[in-house]
């Protein structure tokens, strides 16, 4: 078996580093980058998380630096006064408690983030290849849309997008909106409407594979220093979800896991479907929705591919799987 | 006089353009810059276009100078084409006889290039020569700043890499493109926003100065009296320029602004630009009418600027036209 050709971009989060782990020991994938995007923190935060998830590892994957702002919507930081966006973190007995650490629980690094950036780098590697690659986007699209309105012939390069990101039913940030489409409406909006294959592995889906305690015992069972850093993380997210007010039930998706296993294995998800869609970049309370056009006269031009479900069996299975790799 | 001064180092970033031709011809002929290479962008015409244009202008002078092509698209400006339903644009072609007459034609009359451009991305090569240097660079964009900001923003240590930013952009008294803007800032106001807020000195080189030195018949028979390919052709663009002004109506004087080359003018020698303000100023991207509109606040106790952003006026023709003379005439056939 030849492994697909990867590339992730990511803003390392607890779920993210997750994700990291299980693309990077898995079999089938070849991560030949990892790129680092502001998103769940400040890119002076999510390039160190990614390079100690890297380091943990032990594998020689190139980690470049990207983006730390959006393509535009902070130029004008009032208009997001309609959204009435959440946060996701909270002061607990004089101590923060955040979903997504600033620091990840991990030493160092000691490895550094390659010398180029990483839009030079994505650009010149999407050129040069003579094999078509697959982009995993699980943070802001903003690396992806702006390598893709640069220079648009990389797009020919692309297999496929599988992004995590945006909700039809379930949002997160906002009322209407998933906090990766959220940092980043524009680019989203770029990406969904670039024309290359895209799988939309939204909030619908992730939280249709959710996990619990007990799944956080099973990881741990694996007894290796990643099972037992992803069954931390897990049980992080559900602990710190709950402590935070932002969710009743003792559970937690694994958002960004659940496209590095689409990426795998499509039947992963388990209602996918090609549907005319689009991101709000209108400034008020659906600044940054993905919108799916559920009229009967509007059929879909574009390949972009909707997943509202999936099988956290399966999930989990494949997590363990390549978790037992390491 | 032992020449004892280094030459500034700058990169240009054009959408040629009949104005950017001959600002390519002077910051290259003067022999008092060191263009490092030339960033295409968007803007004028479509980057295919402006590519090649600016091929043309190169291979014409036989300089061994690199050019790179950059963005294509705005930022985001055109991701909600309606948002421009408001703001006055005005469309300048024309045809006549069957001919579209442009201010920026399609394809500069010159040969068509034989030299190629550079293989890196223009952004990829500005924002690596930037982090590599040493010393400071300015950065003179006379195009739409789409380039200028993706760079600003892909790492924001690269400001301290650049020496000054000398813009050809915006208006505040005159405008062009819409009720309120100029073609450049108009073209992606979210770009300019970002240039002109990055903390980077900017010199803007509005559309007030390059309309006080502006040229008309007169001036493109002195062009031509230089007599040599270079002078012959930016005689050309001026008397395109203002032929065609007129004609579509844009203008009713017989003048017209070499607006890119009154900015590199002042990156040789910044008195050629006069009354230049220190001010507080702003881009609009409401998507309303004042759509990639300058704005200087002229409030009387808000009006502090805390950001290097400078403001030309005024622009004294005379010099200008005389260096523009004085650069054409070092033209040299190339080998």
């Amino acid at each position: 078996m030849i492994p697909q050709k990867v590339i992730l971009d990511v803003d390392t989060g607890s779920d993210d580093a997750v994700a990291i782990i299980s693309a990077v020991l898995c079999e089938e994938l070849d991560v030949i980058g990892i790129i680092a995007s502001f998103g769940n923190q400040a890119l002076e935060y999510t390039l160190p998380n990614t390079l100690r998830v890297v380091e943990m590892l032990g594998r020689d994957v190139p980690v470049y630096k990207g983006f730390g702002v959006p393509l535009a919507h902070d130029l004008l930081p009032g208009s997001r006064i309609n959204a009435n966006p959440r946060v996701m973190e909270k002061e607990i007995d004089g101590k923060m408690v955040s979903i997504h650490e600033r620091r990840l629980p991990l030493p160092g690094p000691t490895i550094h983030e390659q010398k180029e950036h990483a839009i030079p780098w994505l650009i010149r590697t999407l050129r040069e290849t003579r094999e078509k690659i697959t982009l995993i986007p699980v943070g802001p699209m903003t690396n992806v849309a702006h390598a893709m309105r640069m220079d648009p012939s990389i797009k020919e390069n692309i297999k496929e997008i599988v992004l995590m990101g945006g909700g039809v039913q379930i949002h997160n940030v906002t009322m209407a909106s998933e906090i990766n489409f959220y940092n980043d409406p524009e680019a989203a909006k770029i990406v969904l409407n670039s024309g290359v294959p895209v799988t939309v592995v939204s909030l619908d889906a992730t939280h249709s594979s959710w996990f619990g305690y007990e799944e956080a015992e099973r990881i741990r069972a694996i007894n290796n220093p990643a099972a037992d850093f992803a069954a931390n993380m897990l049980k992080h997210r559900i602990d710190t979800a709950l402590q935070v007010g932002v969710r009743k039930t003792p559970k937690s998706a694994l958002h960004d896991v659940l496209a590095v296993c689409a990426a795998i294995d499509k039947s992963i998800l388990t209602d996918l479907r090609h549907e005319k869609c689009d991101v709000d970049i209108g400034r008020s309370i659906a600044d940054g929705a993905l919108i799916v056009d559920t009229r009967d006269t509007e059929t879909p031009a574009l390949p972009t591919y909707i997943a509202y479900k999936a099988d956290g069996k399966k999930l989990l299975d494949m997590l363990c799987s390549h978790l037992s790799r390491y | 006089m032992e020449q004892t001064l280094k030459k500034r180092r700058v990169i240009l970033d054009v959408d040629t353009g009949s104005d950017d031709a001959v600002a390519i011809m002077s910051a290259i002929l003067s022999g008092e810059l060191d263009v490092l290479g030339i960033c295409c962008v968007h803007g004028n015409l479509p980057i295919e276009y402006t590519t090649d244009n600016t091929l043309r202008v190169v291979q014409l002078l036989g300089a061994n100078v690199p050019v790179f092509r950059g963005c294509g698209f705005p930022l985001v400006m055109d991701l909600t084409p309606g948002r421009r339903v408001n703001a006055g644009e005005v469309h300048v072609d024309h045809i006549v006889d069957g001919k579209v007459m442009a201010v920026h034609e399609k394809a500069l009359p010159l040969p068509a290039p034989t030299i190629h451009e550079e293989k890196e991305h223009a952004c990829s090569w500005m924002f690596r020569t930037l982090m590599e240097s040493e010393e400071p660079i300015t950065l003179i964009p006379v195009g739409a700043m789409t380039n200028i900001a993706t760079v600003l923003r892909m790492d924001p240590r690269v400001c301290s890499h650049i020496d000054e930013i000398i813009c050809m952009g915006g208006g505040i008294d005159v405008h062009n493109r819409a009720y309120r803007s100029e073609t450049n800032f108009y073209n992606d106001p979210e770009a300019a926003k970002i240039m002109i807020n990055s903390g980077v000195k900017i010199t803007v080189v509005g559309l007030d100065a390059t309309h006080s030195s502006w040229f008309g018949y007169e001036e493109v028979e002195k062009l031509r009296a230089i007599k040599n390919p270079a002078a012959d052709f930016a005689a050309e663009m001026l008397y395109h320029r203002i032929y065609a002004a007129n004609l579509t109506g844009a203008r009713k004087e017989p003048k017209s602004a070499l607006h890119d080359v009154l900015a590199v003018c002042a990156a040789i020698d910044p008195t050629v630009l006069e009354d230049v303000r220190h001010q507080k100023c702003d881009v609009d991207i409401s998507g309303g009418i004042a759509d990639g509109a300058l704005m200087v606040s002229s409030r009387f106790c808000h009006s502090v600027p805390t950001l290097p952003t400078y403001i030309a006026y005024h622009g004294n023709g005379d010099k200008l036209f005389s260096m523009l003379c004085s650069h054409l005439s070092k033209y040299k056939k190339p080998v």
